[in-house]
């Protein structure tokens, strides 16, 4: 039992939840649920302590503690006596030693001697509470922090009576931190000494590992640790992996990202040295001050798309940017920490996906990361590129501004769904100081399709800087201001406030949101903790004004009355709609509260949801609430193979799923067997399907014969189209594909192989189609299929054109003519050595196809391109081919020209091939490429990698040389 | 300052945890914990000794190797059912193998055959889950058993299980109240901590 310093010293160190604190607060008791959270043994210990503590001397609290132990929970409320065991005593002797056999399992593998694995052995066991004071030496020695030596003098020196009092000698005397102490004290001293870094204290908590500050032992140099999670299930040539890439990352030096030193391991752990930067993480920052202010957020946005700009620009791309991995330094920098290493989450143990993420939380491990995540990386983290770091900056953006996420939910899949359904919420509506402009970019940034998002960084960086400097975004279109229709506006959650005055008039001079340049970093400098205790309330006077603002604006737009938006700068003010009633000689655009006369206003109740209601929940039998699974199967009503259906049944329902049958229109449906002429009543109409309240979608075969109707045609590929969006399978039988492959939507599905089963992709959409050509090879299929849904995007495999050489084929190649003259003979070589060769596949392209025929130097229309540089996925080719000609309308044209450099970035990124033939050469010179390449020459072909990128460039400056670089090309890419 | 404060709690890691990590006592735990159930559960599926002694290793091979996968969550529900369906797709497995000596089924004609065996898993009913529950919470009593003191472990049963009040047994054993308390509390807190991300209602 604990005496009262004691008890005081437990509340210094418990968290802000602690129960201790409340109690402290208004000095009464507990409250019932902390004693039934005692009784019930929930309570943590520290609190416990304390409660034990007032419980020695209340009597009140005392006789509700008795009572509630004499009323049984849940845990042991079931509890029964043991029942005889099965097999009787014999049965418990066979039981014993296969349970000692099983224990072998688990250990060192393979060895005969398992279960003296060293680490496993020697490490104390976690679950030890305090050591004793000679536990504590001998953990203090094996920790190297202090040598035997000095340890042993320390101890004649201090003579403690307790492990507590030495370890508070040790600390006092500076010889351990803090941190230190308390990690020997639990036993643990692995890892205190990292190869040269002595461990200093815990800074943080990533989704890789823990975060350490830490000094060098020889150059006292201070550094941040970022050391993984143990696991044993990596594997060396990940761990490889990681510390290759970490050197990648490693090499790119900005002032606004956080330096990775080195990666390195010792006693098996493994580590990351970075940059220690003294400061506070965006995060942190805003719970302990509350929203910042606008000018202050977009300098912290515009400073983090820089660093992410440059990162993108040298093939990174974040991957997890968020409030946490955003430092401020105390000289008002931006530091941007874990770039890129957010990919190998995945291949460390700890995922990016969504369902991952779903898991992980029970762990603790990642927390609320979902939050910034953009649609297309929850649905696969595959499909990740830099546009989704803008995504994840816009939903920064807001929180900074906020203090609460963008889009709310209880649980991470609700979440989910409301990122990729919920409308973009109104800045100004949340933020009346908020201009047009920036929340103009804001809504670019988190636009739902990244297609509708900042084309790169850079933009985003310019569209910043111009409304820095008071112009309007240059790519960011305006939008009208909105009205306060509550379908397309989300009422703001007004922070809690009571007793508020009913008229506040805040000048709104202070708070238009006109970026003072003068104003500097040093501003942002004084936000972080240390400088921002030093500020005097005057400067959160705004900040409670704007609060009180914000609550009446909420009860105006409420009442669907309408509100208003400040305009800035040099843009027209938008049109304001006050409420005023009569009180026309305030000049304050802020609200008079209509009938309420002077004194206190009620404290806002605010019952009202921040978003529009909720659609009817998914089905509870489907995997994502829980369920055990929910197949939908259309069958065709002219006759379908029922021997198909009943084996469906069967194999899904051996897991329990439940198996839905549905035709269009709902027609009885004919069963198409030998000798039966019967018909059965599907479950459902196709066209009244909800996509969520089913896990997969499959096409039995049969007479496919409605299903290629003209007329449905459009509601299957609709149907099937939403089941691949939502990240979900359709499967076929048989004939059942032609259901989707009568469409010609689907005619470029190309399926590969995967043992009996074939699978594809489509286009880029989510999800899989997977097809069977017999229906015994349901079982597979049906576990396939739960694999993905388990655990979305995990099956890996060949995507894309068979004649790609990832696929094992010869290649696949794109060459680039344009609609003014290209010269037709090189084209003629090209294919030439392309086609009859190499047998590789090669596909023209061109910009503006739909409208062109491009002309050859002999003024001879050239046949319509096969495809248009819009819809060029590199990952459907193995490089890209510029013939010559005049190619102008790929440099000169500002389009043209864009469009070129997307399509060259993208292969460069993929480590793929750019080549020009003749002056081809002229697209790669003028959109910039070559300033920052050094050529070598290969058989007449100049070959170089731009600085800071991946792939090659290859170039031949003659028609002859065609055959050297194509068959460069393709060995480049075999290797 | 009390820097050992933060010490003095155990860890929060569960027991499900530690065994993820690969830690060899926590595997040899938590065989221990639900090694009783697969038992129970492979002798009610007809198996004989022999063969379940077989599905047994084959159930904790499989355990052993997708345990990192297993998350409570996701697998929408205990860890329990999980193990449960592990063990039920064994059983299948073993009685697939068993019927392909004799006659040479193959394909679909074998899965009907399969599906005609009536599998003695496949119901699940909430008693059958209480009393799995009441064996594993015993099991795991008796194996934290040895962390208490005598005294304090009767203390807990007596209040915990036999319906005694706190005051009652002080006065049996001569502590004081609250002594009794903090063992209700202590053991109660470590069985929770023991039995977490596996047991619903934990």
């Amino acid at each position: 039992m604990r005496t009262s310093p004691l008890y005081a010293t437990v509340i210094l160190f418990r968290g802000s939840f602690s129960y201790t604190k409340r109690i402290m607060a208004d000095s009464s008791c507990p409250t019932e649920q902390t004693l039934k959270d005692y009784v019930g043994g929930i309570l943590a210990e520290g609190d416990a302590d304390a409660l034990s503590a007032h419980l020695s001397g209340c009597d009140t609290c005392q006789a509700t503690v008795d009572e509630l132990m004499r009323k049984r929970d849940s845990m042991f409320a079931k509890l029964k006596e043991k029942g005889p065991d099965e097999g009787g005593p014999q049965g418990e002797q066979a039981m014993q030693k296969m349970m000692a056999d099983a224990v072998k399992l688990v250990g060192s593998p393979g060895s005969p001697g398992s279960g003296t694995k060293p680490s496993a052995s020697k490490q104390k066991t976690p679950n030890r509470h305090v050591v004793d004071l000679e536990g504590f030496m001998d953990t203090l020695i094996q920790s190297k922090l202090i040598d035997e030596d000095e340890a042993q003098k320390l101890r004649t020196e201090i003579s403690p009576t307790t492990t507590q009092e030495f370890a508070e000698a040790l600390v006092a005397k500076e010889k351990l931190t803090t941190f230190q102490a308390n990690s020997i004290a639990k036993g643990r001293w692995k890892g205190l000494v990292l190869g040269n870094y002595i461990v200093l204290e815990e800074i943080g908590k990533g989704g890789m590992g823990l975060v350490f500050k830490a000094r060098h032992a020889k150059m006292g140099r201070i550094v941040g640790l970022k050391v993984l999670f143990p696991s044993g299930m990596r594997s060396p040539e990940i761990i490889e992996r990681f510390q290759r890439e970490a050197m990648t990352i490693g090499s790119l030096h900005h002032d606004n990202i956080v330096v990775a030193h080195d990666a390195d391991e010792a006693d098996g752990i493994h580590y990351l040295v970075m940059e220690y930067i003294d400061g506070s993480d965006l995060s942190k920052l805003v719970q302990s001050q509350g929203p910042l202010d606008v000018n202050t957020v977009i300098k912290i946005a515009h400073q983090t798309a820089q660093a992410l700009a440059y990162a993108h620009g040298a093939g990174v791309v974040h991957r997890d940017v968020k409030p946490h991995n955003i430092l401020l330094d105390r000289e008002g920098n931006i530091k941007i920490l874990d770039l890129g290493l957010a990919r190998f989450d995945s291949y460390l143990g700890v995922a990016t996906d969504a369902s991952m993420h779903a898991s992980m939380t029970s762990t603790g491990m990642v927390m609320g990361t979902v939050d910034y995540m953009s649609p297309e990386q929850a649905l696969n983290s595959k499909y990740v590129d830099h546009r989704s770091d803008i995504y994840s900056l816009g939903c920064t953006v807001f929180y900074l501004l906020n203090a609460r996420e963008i889009y709310e939910g209880e649980t991470v899949v609700e979440k989910l769904v409301a990122h990729r359904e919920q409308p973009i919420p109104c800045l100004a509506t949340f933020r009346p100081e908020v201009t047009n402009e920036f929340d103009a970019i804001f809504s670019k940034m988190v636009a739902k399709h990244r297609d509708d998002r900042y084309n790169s960084m850079n933009d985003l960086v310019e569209d910043l800087e111009s409304i820095m400097q008071g112009h309007a975004p240059i790519h960011a279109p305006l939008v009208p201001p909105q009205p306060s229709s509550a379908s397309t506006v989300m009422a703001a959650t007004p922070p809690p406030s009571a007793g508020m005055p009913s008229t506040i008039a805040p000048a709104p001079a202070m708070i238009a949101a006109a970026p003072d340049e003068s104003e500097s970093s040093a501003d942002m400098a004084q936000l972080v903790p240390e400088a921002a205790r030093a500020l005097s309330g005057s400067r959160r006077m705004p900040g409670l004004q704007l609060a009180l603002a914000a609550s009446l604006i909420l009860l105006i737009s409420i009442g669907a009355i309408g509100f208003m938006i400040l305009g800035g700068n040099d843009e027209p003010t938008p049109d304001v709609a006050l409420n005023n009633n009569g009180n026309g000689d305030t000049p304050s655009p802020f609200i008079e509260e209509p009938d309420t006369g002077p004194g206190p206003v009620e404290p806002i109740v605010e019952p009202e949801p921040p978003y529009p209601p909720r659609r009817q929940p998914p089905h509870p039998n489907t995997l994502a609430k829980g369920g055990k699974g929910r197949i939908l199967v259309a069958i065709g009503h002219q006759g379908f193979n029922k021997g198909e259906l009943d084996e469906i049944k069967h194999a899904f329902g051996k897991l329990r799923s439940e198996v839905v049958s549905a035709t269009i229109h709902q027609k009885k449906a004919a069963i198409n067997e030998k000798g039966r002429k019967e018909h059965m009543n599907p479950d459902m109409d196709l066209k009244t399907v909800r996509v969520e309240d089913f896990d997969a979608l499959m096409f039995v075969g049969g007479n496919m014969h409605e299903y290629k109707d003209k007329g449905n045609q459009e509601l299957v590929a609709q149907t099937v189209l939403k089941f691949l969006d939502a990240d979900k399978v359709v499967g076929a039988i048989n004939n059942g594909d032609e259901a989707f492959g009568y469409d010609r939507n689907f005619k470029d599905v190309r399926y590969s192989n995967r043992g009996d089963i074939q699978l594809a992709k489509y286009g880029q959409h989510a999800g899989m189609v997977m097809h069977i050509g017999e229906v015994k090879y349901i079982w597979q299929m049906r576990d396939l299929m739960y694999q993905h849904m388990n655990d979305a995007g995990s099956i890996e495999f060949q995507l894309g054109p068979k004649t790609l050489m990832a696929n094992g084929g010869n290649g696949r190649f794109l060459v680039a003519i344009t609609n003014h003259y290209f010269d037709s003979d090189q084209l003629g070589e090209i294919r030439h050595q392309l086609v009859d060769k190499q047998r590789a596949e090669m596909v023209v392209g061109a910009i503006y196809v739909k409208n062109s025929k491009p002309l050859n130097g002999k003024k001879e229309h050239y046949r319509t391109p096969d495809i248009d540089f819009n819809s060029v996925d590199v990952k459907e080719f193995d490089g890209v081919i510029f013939c010559g000609g005049k190619n102008g309308e790929l440099f000169n044209d500002k389009n043209g020209a864009k469009t070129a450099r997307r399509i060259i970035d993208e292969f460069l990124a993929a480590n793929k091939v750019v080549s020009s033939v003749g002056n081809g050469y002229d697209v790669l010179k003028h959109n910039g490429y070559l300033n920052e390449c050094r050529f070598e020459d290969k058989n007449s072909v100049q070959v170089g990698t731009p600085k800071g990128r991946k792939g090659m460039l290859m170039v031949s400056n003659e028609s002859k040389y065609t055959w050297s670089l194509v068959q460069q090309m393709i060995s480049a890419r075999r290797k | 300052m009390n820097v050992l404060s933060e010490a003095f709690e155990p860890t929060s890691m569960s027991l499900l945890q530690r065994a993820r990590s690969n830690d060899q006592e926590a595997w040899n735990r938590l065989v221990q914990l639900y090694g009783p159930l697969v038992y129970r559960w492979c002798r009610r599926s007809n198996l004989n000794e022999d063969d379940t002694a077989d599905v047994f290793q084959e159930t904790f091979r499989s355990v052993s190797s997708n345990l990192e996968k297993f998350s409570p969550q996701r697998e929408t529900g205990s860890f329990r059912s999980w193990l449960r369906s592990i063990v039920r797709s064994k059983v299948v497995d073993h009685f697939r193998a068993a019927n392909k000596n004799p006659k040479a089924l193959g394909g679909t004609d074998a899965q009907m055959h399969l599906a005609s065996v009536p599998d003695p898993l496949a119901e699940d009913s909430e008693d059958e889950e209480a009393n799995d529950q009441s064996l594993l919470v015993l099991r795991a009593m008796d194996m934290i058993k040895p962390e208490f003191t005598e005294r304090n472990w009767i203390a807990f049963q007596k209040v915990a299980l036999q319906g005694f009040s706190a005051p009652e047994v002080a006065k049996e054993f001569g502590i004081s109240d609250q002594a009794v308390r903090q063992a209700n509390y202590r053991i109660r807190r470590r069985l929770r901590i023991e039995l977490r991300d596996l047991v619903e209602d934990v």
